[in-house]
Formats: C-alpha cells, structure tokens, sequence
C-alpha cells in the first residue's frame, strides 16, 4: 500500500491535485480538530443552561428561543403587527404561512435565480443585492429579538409588583401608602419595598415570597416570577 | 498475521476497491488549506460534517441516561449535569456544539454563494444542501425542548403554535407536531423520537446525497 501511494502522489503533483487520503482528508482534519478542540474548551467553562423545570401555568415566564432562532420569533412579532395595522388580520395566513413559504422557495432556487455568466460575486449584483438584504434581514431581526426580550424581562418585575404587591406594598411613591385591613379586621402595616434591598438578603426575600410570615398573602407566584422578584427586590436600595 | 487477516477478510468483503476509489480521487490543491492558506474557506463543509459526527457521539452517550418523559427528562438531564462522570460537559458539547454547526453550516453556505458554487452542474446540490440545513434547524427545534425546563416548554409552545397558522390543515398539524391539543408528555415523546431517530435518518440520506453529488460533480474550480 505504500507503494502505492507513493506512486501515486508523484502522479499526482504533476498534475497540481493531491490525493483524497491521507494528503487532503489529513490537512482539513487539522482544521476541523482545532474546532473540535475549542468546542471541548469551551463546553468545560460554559456548562448548558438548565433553568428550573418546566411549569405550564407559569404566566411569568418571557420565552426565549435559542439565538438562531430569534428572527424568527421577532420577524413574526414585528410583521404581525405592520400586518394589524394594515387591517390584514384576517389574512394572516399570508404573513405566517405563505411569505415563509416563498423564502423557503427563494432560498433552494438560488441556482436557478442567479443567470450570470460570470461567477465573481460583485458581477452578480442581483445576487450581491439577495445575498445584502438576506443578511440584514436576519441581523436585523436577530438583534430586535435579543433586544425585545431584554425588554420585556426587564418590564416584566415592575408589572408582578403592581399586579400582585402594589395592593399592599408602597415602592417609593408607587402602591399602596397607607395601613390595609386584613379580612380579620386586624390592621397591619406592610413595610414599603423601597429599601427592601438593603433590609432583606436575597434569600430571605425569596423565602418571604414562598412563604410569607407576618400577615403577608401567599401569592403563589410561579417560579420565573419568584426569580423576576428576588433579583428586582434585592436592587431596591 | 494481522495483514493476513484483514486480507482474509477483504476476500469475502471486498471494500479495497471502493476505498481506492475513494482515497485516490483526486483533490485539486486550490482547496487545499496547507497550499494556500485563504483555502480554508473549503473545510467549512468538512468541520460541519466532523462537528456532526461530535454531536452523533455525544448524542449517543447523553442517550444512556436521559429519559424522555415529563418528570424525568428534567430530572435526568439535572443528573446528567451534576452526578455522571464527564455528564456536565458532554451535555455541554451537544448544546454549544448545534450552534457550532449552525455557525459553520452558514459559513459553508456562504462561501458557496460567494463563490457561486451551486451553478450547473451543482443546483441540485445547492437544494440537497438547503434541506439538510432545514434539518440542523430542525434538530436544533426538537432538540431545545427534551431537557423540558422552562424555556423548553416556553419556546416550543411558541414555535409549535406556528404551524396552526397553515390554511386549512393548520389545526390539524398542531395536532400531528405537538401530538395532541396542547404541549405535553406527547409532544416531548414525540421529539425526542423526532430528534434521535427520524431527523438522523434524513440527516445521513442527504449527507450521502450531498456527499455522493460532491464527488460526482467534483469541486468548482478557481474563478
Ligand atoms: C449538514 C450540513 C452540510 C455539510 C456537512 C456539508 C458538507 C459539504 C462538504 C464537505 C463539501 C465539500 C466542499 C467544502 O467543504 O466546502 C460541500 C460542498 C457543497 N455544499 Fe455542502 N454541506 C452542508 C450543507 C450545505 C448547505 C446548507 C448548502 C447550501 C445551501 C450546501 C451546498 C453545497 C454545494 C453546492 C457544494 C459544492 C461546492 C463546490 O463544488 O465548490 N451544503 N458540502
């Protein structure tokens, strides 16, 4: 077999091409085991991202996708409400099911769209054009998706504290400032939040929240909203 | 003894010729990354494919200890994390691994559209090449809801909602997807069979398919 190979090699150089194996296959191995290396590396310091177990009624919880997937949430989101606008809402089918179907389409008949003779990308400018809008496309809707649920974990403390705490609680001048009457008839003083940060550790806040001693409800808040409170309360300093 | 008995083997087998045929064809060295560095623009392919058969790897041994069903798909991956030797980071591989892919996969994909790669005789190639991306996003979909924690099941519920809106057959397909009227133990079965087994099926088929055309057409040349 080395025989072979040698004889085959020489063969091959004057002819400018290598032979599949090992000459080729051996190089791009090296390649693909750097990659390989890096993703050993990097998986040892970056452990997969478990979050608590999964709870239907968890009416807290702001879903996110995996990031290659968040232009498709946000491309949704955005065009569904252009499409409401629009007074299209009866016609959905042709944003969520048909527009997807054409880019599915566009995307396997590239080769059939690019007629160009010439194969250098910037004399292909339709194909340059495709290749422009297709990237700003996904980076822009990538970027709105991240940033969208940035938002909306970051709204998403303030609107449980009004909609379960503020009843009782005061948080500077929002909520409730004075005493409240228990269904007893007992009167007591919920203490305002706004400094709650410095008074509460975070696990005492949290164990307040599952339960609450001092005359305080339990509110049964699910776990993403427990979570939302803990980290929101503990900055209220 | 050892020749011999690979030569005895080989008698009744008879995989020299296909090997040759595979480790002889020729390569042109403008591919060729230790020839020209800016060639490593063609290993793209080859890294998602090494990258596909890490994921197979780690795949199979997270298989030994994950069980798909509604509390102990949360249980066991929580398991596999904090209790299995080697179990935080082989799962760490399979999850960091598919947005690897994902990453090379577009590479890949770029350089063939930058290059414009996919013309005659390639275009089947190009479509060939364009479903088995449709199928690394669908392993990526199947596969983010199996450890069934919050944003598993928030996540699939958004993205399954999506097929309602199919005329005519929308409802129907939430149906068949999430196998039943809402998400739950059906549905998590269901891609976990999807995941491990129907979506391999087709990734190898059009792997072959691509692989095969690859060969076949041989590479584009240089410009
Ligand atoms: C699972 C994902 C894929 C794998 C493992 C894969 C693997 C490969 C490999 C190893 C090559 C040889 C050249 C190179 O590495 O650049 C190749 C070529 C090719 N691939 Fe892929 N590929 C994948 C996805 C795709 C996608 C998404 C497309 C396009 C939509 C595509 C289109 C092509 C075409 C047209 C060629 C021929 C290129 C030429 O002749 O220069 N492939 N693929």
């Amino acid at each position: 077999m080395d025989e072979h190979n040698e004889h085959r090699a020489r063969e091959y150089q004057s002819r400018g091409v290598v032979p599949f194996w090992p000459e080729h296959l051996l190089k791009e191995l090296v390649v693909g085991l750097v990659a390989v290396a890096a993703l050993v590396v990097f998986a040892h310091f970056t452990p997969a991202p478990l979050g608590p177990p999964a709870d239907p009624g968890d009416w807290a919880f702001q879903p996110a996708p995996d990031w290659y997937f968040y232009w498709v949430q946000s491309f949704f989101d955005v065009g569904g409400y252009y499409w409401s606008v629009l007074g299209l809402a009866n016609l959905d089918w042709i944003l969520m099911f048909a527009i997807p179907v054409v880019g599915v389409l566009v995307f396997m008949g590239v080769p059939f769209i690019d007629r160009y003779p010439e194969r250098r990308l910037l004399k292909r400018p339709l194909m340059l054009g495709i290749l422009l809008v297709g990237l700003s496309f996904f980076g822009y809707f990538t970027a709105n998706g991240v940033y969208t649920h940035a938002q909306l974990t970051k709204a998403e403390p303030m609107a449980i504290y009004k909609a379960s705490c503020a009843t009782c609680h005061a948080l500077g001048t929002l909520g409730n400032q004075k005493g409240v009457v228990q269904l007893n008839g007992k009167y007591i003083y919920p203490p305002p939040l706004t400094y709650v940060g410095d008074i509460l550790t975070p696990t005492q806040i949290k164990k307040q929240l599952l339960s609450p001693v001092g005359g305080m409800p339990n509110l049964h808040l699910p776990p993403a909203a427990v979570t939302f409170m803990v980290r929101f309360l503990s900055a209220q300093k | 003894m050892w020749t011999r008995l690979v030569r005895w083997i080989d008698e009744r087998l008879m995989v020299t010729p296909l090997w040759r045929d595979i480790a002889d064809h020729p390569v042109p060295d403008h591919v060729n990354p230790s020839e020209h560095v800016k060639a490593f623009v063609y290993c793209f392919g080859g890294v998602t494919f090494l990258l596909i058969i890490a994921q197979f790897v780690t795949g199979m041994f997270l298989a030994m200890y994950y069980v798909p069903d509604l509390v102990n798909s949360y249980t066991s991956t929580s398991y596999i994390m904090h209790h299995v030797i080697f179990g935080a980071q082989v799962l760490a591989m399979h999850n960091w691994g598919s947005s690897l892919i994902i990453i090379m996969v577009t590479l890949h994909m770029l350089r063939i559209y930058w290059m414009g790669a996919y013309r005659k005789p390639r275009e089947l190639n190009w479509i060939v090449g364009a479903t088995l991306m449709l199928l690394m996003l669908g392993f990526g979909f199947t596969g983010y809801l199996l450890p069934w924690d919050e944003k598993a099941y928030f996540a699939t519920q958004v993205g399954v909602n999506f097929v309602k809106y199919v005329p005519y057959i929308g409802n129907w397909l939430f149906y068949i997807v999430a196998g039943g009227s809402k998400i739950g133990a059906a549905t998590l079965s269901r891609f976990f069979a999807v995941h491990v087994l129907f979506l391999p099926a087709g990734l190898l088929a059009f792997l072959g398919l691509h692989f095969l055309m690859i060969r076949r057409n041989g590479i584009t040349g240089p410009y």
